[in-house]
């Protein structure tokens, strides 16, 4: 599934209007400090995070054949109790596994039933890449061009199938040019020079595979910046789902059935 | 991730110091003895200055500031690549040096060229605004002929007080049956039928005849091939839905361009494409067909272009932002001549970008004033022009435009 267009500038709008309005009950509403969790991997820079139990995603690059790339995974969870059990009640779980990935649980939408939350978080999650791919900031232009160029956005069913393993596995990375395109003048006057010495080509490529970490330092930033549009959003559904949810005080009966009989009501 | 650099440019940094003696500049014959030594000189400058960056990349590393490695590791690189430039012994390509090919200079390094752009009042009275200074690199080293050119312009203070003009382009067009392919396929003919024949009189004989006649009846001579295709492209202009027409503000465009006392002609320059060649697994030149007798280097046959673009892929690509490209008429590849121009953000897009690949010579990259080069409009000027010292030693001419370096070239030849 390609992401939308960066052209897409009411569904911004209104995403930042949102964000703006909900950031001011974020503070009352909820704890965040447990509600994300980054892992980065130096060496495979593939990250992952989850934005809430149900639900993490994963960047990584993929490599088919020739072809260069990555996916953005959405893995949803449709258990969540079976999760929240493997979390808390172990320690010796599998550290790669996608298990081990879900962070403690954070009780936002008790109510809701698991397949709807699960939905929900998944649309927390979607919507929050949207929303850097569209935000006009240096980060989310970058973010645009990184998405929108080679990478892909899928949805992986929790399934414990060899497919969606290895899919959530973090894959060897391997540079390519988009994350060198601010080095490419560098890159070329080094390549096209006619010198064979190996100590000149080590050193180059010392110089330039410390270049690569930028690239990590920036995926830290954007995910920094999923981290802060996720906890707006997820806030945002709570409070739509609350006010979906919530009891009428007008119409609260709570002896009376719904079929406006008095046969079962006890009168006192 | 901080440590991880840290330990990397460590690394670095003990290699370099206890390989140092390998980075000394070659010894080449040719050079004096002053040469020699200020290469020296120079040599251990830039290991110095690299050694300076790599230790501010691990202090910036240590500050965990993203930007300061950044940019210490951009100048370590560049430093790099200055020191690399000492270290190259034989320049890598065999550039053509007969036919039109010798009234042409080349560059057999890299020279840093420095533009001032200046922006006109609006009005008479007001004065220019100083924008800024840009610095383009010109390397020999992917494209000799077409960098040797651009550097010899300014160094001649061609480029003074030429506005940017924004011109309209067609990209992806390609070209069809010129006359200077009519004239190449007669070649091609004739070089054919003399390997056959040999060293033997009779046929020689004839065919020299023979070639006499179809040079009187063609009426044109070599010279006047790209001035042949300047006319002739406008009835064959073949646009298809692939094109795109878009505006580019280009630098340097005066009239037909820079007119060689050498030829009393307008100087155009061949499309010289550094490829790579996949079954060699090195870099190669790779010159348009219709523009010297010398085949040896060029592409032959018609679509020999897209062939050659689809065996040997062109080592420079436009998605590097500030590359700085000769432009040519849409359809005339080889009637580049003092036109350059660096691709602007909105055309730094896959759609444009391939569309340029193989078909425009980019010779150099902007390494100072990127944004304003990016942002130049037309009517923008080139006010003043300067050219390093050493970019300079690196620029060759066969044939000077003096009347010493004519005596000498005869001498020579």
């Amino acid at each position: 599934m390609r992401l939308p267009g960066r052209s897409s500038s009411y569904t911004t709008l209104v995403l930042l209007m949102l964000i703006q309005v909900m950031s001011s009950l974020s503070s009352s509403c909820i704890p965040t400090s447990d509600a994300f969790q980054f892992q980065y991997q130096l060496n495979q820079p593939s990250f992952r995070f989850s934005t809430s139990p149900g639900v993490s995603m994963q960047a990584s690059p993929i490599q088919n054949g020739s072809k260069k790339g990555s996916n953005i995974k959405i893995i949803g969870s449709s258990s969540i109790r079976k999760k929240r059990k493997i979390v808390a009640g172990s320690n010796d779980h599998d550290s790669n596994s996608a298990s081990s990935l879900s962070v403690p649980t954070m009780p936002m939408m008790p109510s809701m039933p698991t397949s709807r939350r699960s939905l929900f978080h998944s649309c927390a999650a979607t919507a929050a890449v949207i929303a850097i791919t569209t935000t006009p900031t240096q980060e989310a232009n970058a973010a645009f061009s990184f998405f929108n160029s080679k990478y892909s956005l899928s949805v992986v069913t929790n399934t414990n199938s060899t497919a969606a393993a290895s899919m959530r596995q973090p894959l060897p990375f391997k540079e390519s040019s988009a994350f060198q395109s601010e080095l490419a003048t560098e890159a070329c006057l080094l390549k096209l020079l006619p010198v064979k010495k190996p100590v000149f080509r080590k050193l180059e490529q010392q110089l330039l595979t410390i270049s690569s970490m930028r690239s990590v330092t920036f995926g830290s930033v954007l995910m920094s910046v999923t981290s802060g549009t996720c906890i707006l959003l997820n806030v945002l559904l709570h409070c739509i789902h609350s006010f979906i949810h919530s009891p009428s005080p007008t119409n609260h009966r709570p002896n009376r059935p719904r079929d406006g009989s008095r046969k079962n009501v006890r009168i006192h | 991730m901080y440590e991880y650099i840290s330990a990397k440019v460590n690394e670095t940094l003990i290699m370099l110091d206890s390989k140092r003696n390998y980075l000394e500049p070659v010894f080449i014959m040719n050079d004096t003895t002053d040469m020699a030594i200020t290469k020296a000189l120079k040599g251990e400058g830039l290991i110095e200055k690299l050694r300076t960056e790599i230790v501010s990349i691990r202090v910036a590393a240590l500050r965990q500031d993203a930007d300061g490695v950044y940019e210490a590791k951009k100048k370590a690189l560049r430093a790099l690549s200055e020191l690399g430039e000492l270290l190259v012994e034989k320049f890598p390509y065999d550039v053509p040096k007969e036919g039109k090919f010798s009234y042409l200079p080349r560059l057999l390094g890299r020279a840093k060229v420095t533009f001032t752009i200046v922006r006109p009042g609006n009005r008479k009275a007001d004065k220019d605004v100083l924008l800024g200074n840009v610095t383009v690199l010109a390397d020999g080293y992917a494209a000799p002929v077409t960098a040797g050119n651009f550097v010899d312009l300014a160094a001649r203070n061609f480029y003074n007080g030429l506005p940017v003009k924004d011109l309209s382009k067609r990209l992806g067009v390609t070209a069809s049956l010129t006359m200077a392919e009519d004239s190449l396929v007669a070649y091609d003919i004739a070089s054919t039928v003399d390997k056959i024949a040999g060293e033997d009189g009779v046929i020689k004989k004839s065919l020299d005849r023979f070639l006499k006649k179809v040079d009187e009846g063609l009426g044109i001579e070599l010279e006047d091939v790209s001035k042949a295709d300047n006319t002739n492209v406008s009835s064959n202009s073949n646009t298809d839905n692939n094109t795109v027409l878009t505006s580019m503000p280009v630098a340097g465009s005066f009239n037909e361009g820079f007119y060689d006392p050498l030829t009393a002609q307008p100087r155009r320059i061949p499309l010289e494409i550094v490829q790579f060649d996949r079954l060699l697994g090195t870099a190669k030149l790779s010159y348009e067909s219709g523009f010297s007798t010398n085949a040896a280097t060029t592409n032959s046959g018609l679509g020999s272009l897209l062939e050659s673009n689809a065996r040997s892929p062109p080592l420079l690509t436009f998605d590097i932002p500030g590359l700085v490209a000769m432009n040519h008429p849409d359809l005339n590849l080889n009637g580049g001549s003092s036109e350059f121009f660096c691709l602007t953000k909105k055309d730094l897009v896959p759609e444009r970008t391939t569309l340029l690949n193989g078909k425009y010579a980019p010779f150099g990259y902007v390494i100072e004033g990127l944004d304003l080069m990016m942002d130049l409009q037309a009517g923008d000027i080139i006010s003043a022009t300067s050219v390093d010292e050493s970019g300079m030693m690196n620029l060759m001419k066969i044939r000077g435009t003096s009347f010493a370096d004519a005596m000498n070239s005869d001498e020579n030849n």
